[in-house]
C-alpha cells in the first residue's frame, strides 16, 4: 500500500530521510516502510527504514496569525504530513548494502510481513531467531540466538520503572519464548541439544511467579491471538519448581514451611546449614556491601573467621544455627582473631550479630534432635526447567544472602565442569542492588563475574533494573541485547541509554505496561515490541477456574504438615 | 531538443543582449487606463448624499477571490535596431471563500515580441514554455502593456467561469471590458489613482466610518466603453496620523446587472469585506489588501519557475548560439 513519497525539501541520506505522507493515508511512529529507486551503479536499490517521528504542520505559513487566517478560511496553507524515517537496512539486487541516499519523489510504501523481515534483518538470523513481541504492524520481532546463547553474545538487560515497565514479565516471558522453542533451537544448534536448558528466576516483588505453572485464567483473547502471531502457544511453563524461605518457626519441633501466602503447595524450601555455609564459602554473603565498605579490614577478619568455622566443621562441630556459631566463636575470639585490631573485631561481631537476625531463618540445623539428618533445603537448579527462588519476603541483607550464594554455587558448579551446557538463564531483577555503579562487594563481584564469563559458562543473565544509570557499567555494557520499558524522561538522558536513539529517548516516558525498546546488534535502530500479558497466572485470582484450586491453605498446610 | 529550438529561436531574434530589472515599473496610465469620466451620483438615491451602513454579515459560500500575479523574467535587445522582446510569466487563480482555500492556479510563460517579428513554436527554457505573441508596439511600454492585458484577459476569463458556474466573483482591479463576459463580478480597486467624485461627494468618501459605503454611482468612460456601477467602501478606519485613504476601497459592477441586486452585492460586501481584510504584518498592502487577496497572490508567486534558473539558462542558451555564430 503506498502511504507517500520522499520528500524533496529535506535531505534525504543514507541513514536518514523524510517522507511526505498523501493525503488520504496516515502513517504513524514505528511503522516499517519501504522504497524502491533505480541507481545507475547498483540497479534496483530497496530501502527499509522505521518511522521515528510524525510531523504536520500548515506549510507556507510564516507567523501565527497566518495560521489564525487559515483557520478562519481566510489564508490558504498546504496541510502537510510528513515523517522522518531513519534507515534499517540498503538492499540492491546484487544483494549488496550501497551507501546511497533514496531518490525524492519515490514512492514509499507500508512493508509487509516478509518487507518487515528485511528491513530488520530477520532473514538473517535464519532459524537462530526467537520471538521477542509484536511490532506495530502485528509482525513478530524476534531475538537473534546468537546473541543470547554465547556464540556471539550474551546476557540481555532490561529497565524501566518499577510496576509499569513490567520487567520481570517481559523477562519470563522471553524465557517462555525460548523454551516453547526449544526443539526447534535444538536442531539448529546442536550442542543446545544435547542437554537441557534451565533457569533461575529470583522473585524480588510479591508472589508474582509462584503461579507460573498455572494458565491465567483472565486472559484475554487479544492476548491469546498476539501468541498466535509469534507462533506460541498461550500456555503456563512446564517445568517449574519453586523455592521460597522457610516460615519463621515458633517452636523447635514445628516443620519446617515455605514462607509463602498464596501457594504452599509444590513451593520447596531452600535453606543453608552452617556446614554448607562453611564449606561453600559463603560467610562473606552474610554482610552487606554497606558492611563491607564501612571498615576495609572487614575482610581479613572474614577469612580468618571462614579458616576458623572450616576447621572446627571438620573438627566434627556441629552448629545449628548463626547464632550458636557467634557464641562459639566469641568465646575464642582472642585466639582466632589476634591478629585483627579490636576495632575491627568489635565491628565484624557487632554486624555478624546483624546477621544472625535477619539471616537466622535461612539457616536450618544440621541435624535434627535424635541425630535425625535434617533433608537437604539446597536448590537443585537442574532438576527443573525454570526455578523460581521467592525472596520477596526477606529483609534486604536475606536477600543479598540468598543471591549471593544461590549464584556463586551456580559459578562453581559450572566452572567445575568446565562446559557451557547446559545452558542456564539467571534473572536478577535490582541490579542497582547487587551491581551498584559505586562500591564494590563479593556479590557485586559475582554479578560482575557472570556479566563478563557468563558467556563461556554458559551462565546468561537476564539483569534488569529501573535505572541502569545506577548499576555497574561493564555489567549493563555486556548485554547484548537491551531493552527499555517505561522509565523518567530524566533517567532516559543517561549515555547507557544511547542505544534508543534521541526520537525513542523521549517516549520512554510514555510506554505502557507491555511495551518494550528492544535494542539488539546488527540492527541500527532500537525497535518497539508488544508483548501479551502472561499466559500463566501472575496472582492467586488468575490461578481460579484452572486446574490449580487451592481451596484452602489451612488444608495445604496440614497436608504439608502431615508429610514432615 | 528543446534546447536546440531555443537556441534557433534565439538566433532568429537575434537577441544579443539581456537584461533584468525588477525595478522596471508599470508605466502609470496602464493602471487605470480610462480617459475623463462622467459620473451620474442618482443611480441609488437621489435625494442627499451620505454614508450608507451596512450589516455585518459572514456569507461565503459561491464566493470566489480571482487575482494574478506577474513577473519580468528579461528583457532581450534583438538585433541592432533598438527593437526589444520581453519574457514574463503571470499566474491566475481564485480562492474560494467556501473552501478556504486556493482551488484554481494557472501559470502561463510569454515572450512579447514587437510587431513585425514572430515565432510559431514557443522558446523553452529550462522547464518554463515561454509563448510567443506580439505586443501592441515595439517600446518598453507598449510590450509591457500586452502583457499585462494578456494577464487580464486571463483573469477576466477565469472570473467569467466562475460567474458563469453561479459563483459571485470578487476580482482584483478594475472590472474589464466586455461585461457581457463578467457576470457577477465586483471590481475590487485597492489604490484610489483617480478621483470620481468631487466637493461634497467627496468629504462623504472620506467621512466613511467602518462598513459604511457611498450611494452607488455610474461611471461613463466613453462611448465604446460600457458604463459600469461603482461605490467606495471603508475597510478600516485610519487613525488620526494615517491618511484619510486608508482602508478606502472602491467597488465596481458591470452597468448590465439590475440597480437593486448591484445594491444587495454593495451591502453584501460592505458587511464582509471589512472582515477579511489583512493586517500590517500580514501584507505590505494592508488593511485593503484582503487577507484572502493575500494569500493567493502568495499561492500564485510559488507558481513562478525560479528567477535564477531561468536567467542562467537563457545566458547560456544565447552564449551558446552566438558560439554557433562564431
Amino acid at each position: 500500500m503506498n502511504v507517500g513519497i520522499v520528500l524533496g525539501t529535506r535531505e534525504s541520506t543514507p541513514f536518514e530521510f523524510y517522507i511526505e505522507v498523501d493525503g488520504n493515508q496516515t502513517l504513524q511512529v514505528d511503522d516499517i516502510i519501504v522504497t524502491t529507486c533505480e541507481y545507475p551503479r547498483f540497479g534496483r536499490v530497496t530501502f527499509y527504514g522505521i518511522v521515528d517521528q510524525a510531523m504536520s504542520r500548515l506549510e507556507g505559513l510564516e507567523t501565527n496569525e497566518q495560521a489564525r487566517f487559515h483557520s478562519q478560511g481566510l489564508f490558504d496553507a498546504n496541510l502537510t504530513y510528513y515523517c522522518h524515517i531513519v534507515v534499517t537496512r540498503t538492499l540492491a539486487e546484487d544483494g549488496s548494502s550501497p551507501k546511497i541516499p533514496p531518490r525524492p519523489g519515490s514512492e514509499v510504501r507500508l512493508a509487509d510481513e516478509r518487507d518487515t523481515e528485511l528491513a530488520l534483518y530477520f532473514d538473517k538470523m535464519e532459524k537462530r531467531k526467537v520471538p521477542c513481541g509484536l511490532l506495530s504492524n502485528n509482525t513478530p520481532a524476534y531475538l537473534d540466538l546468537d546473541f543470547i546463547l554465547g556464540i556471539k553474545g550474551g546476557h540481555i538487560n532490561i529497565s524501566g520503572k518499577s510496576g509499569v515497565a513490567t520487567k520481570t514479565s517481559y523477562a519470563t516471558f522471553l524465557l517462555y519464548s525460548y523454551f516453547s522453542n526449544l526443539q526447534e533451537i535444538k536442531r539448529t544448534y546442536p550442542e543446545v541439544g544435547l542437554t537441557n536448558t534451565h533457569a533461575v528466576i529470583f522473585n524480588v516483588k510479591g508472589e508474582d511467579l509462584l503461579f507460573l505453572d498455572t494458565p491465567n485464567s483472565k486472559l484475554s483473547d487479544k492476548d491469546r491471538k498476539m501468541y498466535e502471531a509469534m507462533g506460541l502457544k498461550a500456555k503456563p511453563f512446564e517445568s517449574v519448581k519453586f523455592y521460597a524461605p522457610p516460615r519463621p518457626k515458633r517452636g523447635q519441633y514445628d516443620a519446617i514451611l515455605p514462607n509463602t501466602e498464596s501457594r504452599l503447595k509444590g513451593v520447596n524450601v531452600f535453606a543453608w546449614t552452617m556446614r554448607e555455609i562453611g564449606e561453600e564459602d559463603l560467610l562473606w554473603y552474610l554482610f552487606s556491601p554497606k558492611d563491607l565498605s564501612d571498615t576495609s579490614q572487614l575482610y581479613l577478619a572474614i577469612r580468618i573467621a571462614t579458616n576458623w568455622l572450616n576447621r572446627e566443621l571438620k573438627d566434627g562441630l556441629k552448629f545449628q544455627s548463626i547464632k550458636s556459631m557467634i557464641q562459639t566463636l566469641e568465646e575464642s575470639i582472642e585466639d582466632v582473631m589476634g591478629r585483627v585490631a579490636s576495632g575491627t573485631r568489635d565491628a565484624f561481631m557487632r554486624r555478624l550479630y546483624r546477621a544472625e537476625q535477619e539471616i537466622g531463618p535461612l539457616i536450618v540445623p544440621e541435624t535434627l534432635p535424635f541425630d535425625v539428618e535434617t533433608e537437604s533445603y539446597s536448590i537443585d537448579w537442574r532438576s527443573a526447567q525454570v526455578n523460581v527462588i521467592d525472596i520477596h519476603k526477606l529483609s534486604p541483607r536475606a536477600q543479598y544472602f540468598t543471591v549471593g550464594a544461590v549464584l556463586k554455587s551456580i559459578v562453581e558448579e559450572k566452572e567445575k565442569t568446565g562446559t557451557p551446557w547446559p545452558l542456564v538463564f539467571i534473572v536478577l531483577d535490582e541490579l542497582n542492588k547487587y551491581a551498584p555503579l559505586t562500591g564494590d562487594s563479593p556479590i557485586a563481584e559475582t554479578v560482575l563475574d557472570i556479566a563478563e564469563r557468563g558467556r563461556s559458562l554458559g551462565i546468561i543473565l537476564i539483569g534488569a533494573q529501573q535505572t541502569a544509570s545506577e548499576v555497574t557499567h561493564r555489567v549493563v555494557s555486556n548485554a547484548s541485547i537491551r531493552v527499555c520499558g517505561n522509565m523518567d524522561a530524566s533517567e532516559a538522558e543517561h549515555s547507557v541509554y544511547d542505544y534508543l536513539g534521541s526520537a525513542n529517548r523521549k517516549r520512554v516516558q510514555y510506554l505502557t505496561p507491555g511495551q518494550m525498546f528492544v535494542y539488539q546488534p546488527g540492527l541500527p535502530q532500537t525497535v518497539l515490541v508488544q508483548f501479551p500479558m502472561p499466559a500463566w497466572a501472575t496472582r492467586y485470582q488468575e490461578s481460579r477456574e484452572s486446574d490449580y484450586i487451592p481451596e484452602d491453605f489451612t488444608i495445604d498446610i496440614m497436608e504439608e504438615m502431615g508429610k514432615e | 531538443m528543446n534546447e536546440s529550438l531555443a537556441i534557433d529561436f534565439i538566433k532568429k531574434l537575434r537577441a544579443h543582449q539581456i537584461w533584468w530589472d525588477d525595478s522596471v515599473r508599470e508605466p502609470i496610465n496602464i493602471k487605470e487606463d480610462i480617459p475623463p469620466a462622467d459620473v451620474e451620483t442618482n443611480v441609488e438615491i437621489s435625494g442627499e448624499w451620505k454614508a450608507i451602513e451596512t450589516e455585518k454579515i459572514d456569507h461565503r459560500k459561491k464566493i470566489v477571490i480571482v487575482d494574478g500575479v506577474r513577473r519580468i523574467d528579461a528583457h532581450l535587445i534583438l538585433g541592432d535596431a533598438g527593437k526589444s522582446a520581453l519574457l514574463g510569466e503571470f499566474a491566475v487563480g481564485a480562492f474560494s471563500l467556501e473552501d478556504g482555500k486556493v482551488i484554481e492556479r494557472i501559470v502561463e510563460c510569454v515572450i512579447v515580441l514587437p510587431p513585425g517579428i514572430s515565432s510559431s513554436h514557443p522558446l523553452s527554457i529550462g522547464k518554463a514554455e515561454y509563448i510567443p505573441f506580439s505586443g501592441g508596439d515595439s517600446t518598453e511600454e507598449g510590450l509591457y502593456s500586452s502583457f499585462i492585458q494578456r494577464m487580464r484577459e486571463r483573469e477576466r476569463t477565469l472570473a467569467f467561469e466562475f460567474s458563469r458556474s453561479g459563483y459571485t466573483v470578487i476580482a482584483d482591479g478594475p472590472l474589464q471590458v466586455p461585461f457581457s463576459e463578467v457576470g457577477v463580478t465586483l471590481g475590487f480597486i485597492k489604490s484610489i489613482q483617480r478621483y470620481y467624485l468631487y466637493g461634497k461627494y467627496w468629504d462623504t468618501v472620506l467621512s466613511l466610518r467602518r462598513g459604511e459605503r457611498t450611494p452607488i454611482f455610474l461611471i461613463r468612460t466613453g462611448e465604446d466603453l460600457p458604463p459600469k456601477y461603482s461605490w467606495y467602501l471603508r475597510l478600516k478606519e485610519p487613525k488620526y496620523f494615517e491618511s484619510p485613504f486608508f482602508g478606502l476601497v472602491r467597488l465596481e459592477a458591470p452597468s448590465n446587472l439590475d440597480i437593486e441586486y448591484v445594491k444587495s452585492l454593495a451591502q453584501f460586501a460592505g458587511g464582509f469585506l471589512p472582515y477579511i481584510i489583512s493586517s500590517s504584518t500580514l501584507s505590505s498592502r494592508a488593511p485593503e489588501n484582503l487577507a484572502p487577496l493575500e494569500s493567493l497572490e502568495r499561492r500564485l508567486r510559488a507558481m513562478f519557475h525560479p528567477a535564477d534558473h531561468i536567467r542562467a539558462t537563457l545566458r547560456q542558451l544565447i552564449a551558446q548560439a552566438y558560439e554557433e555564430v562564431k
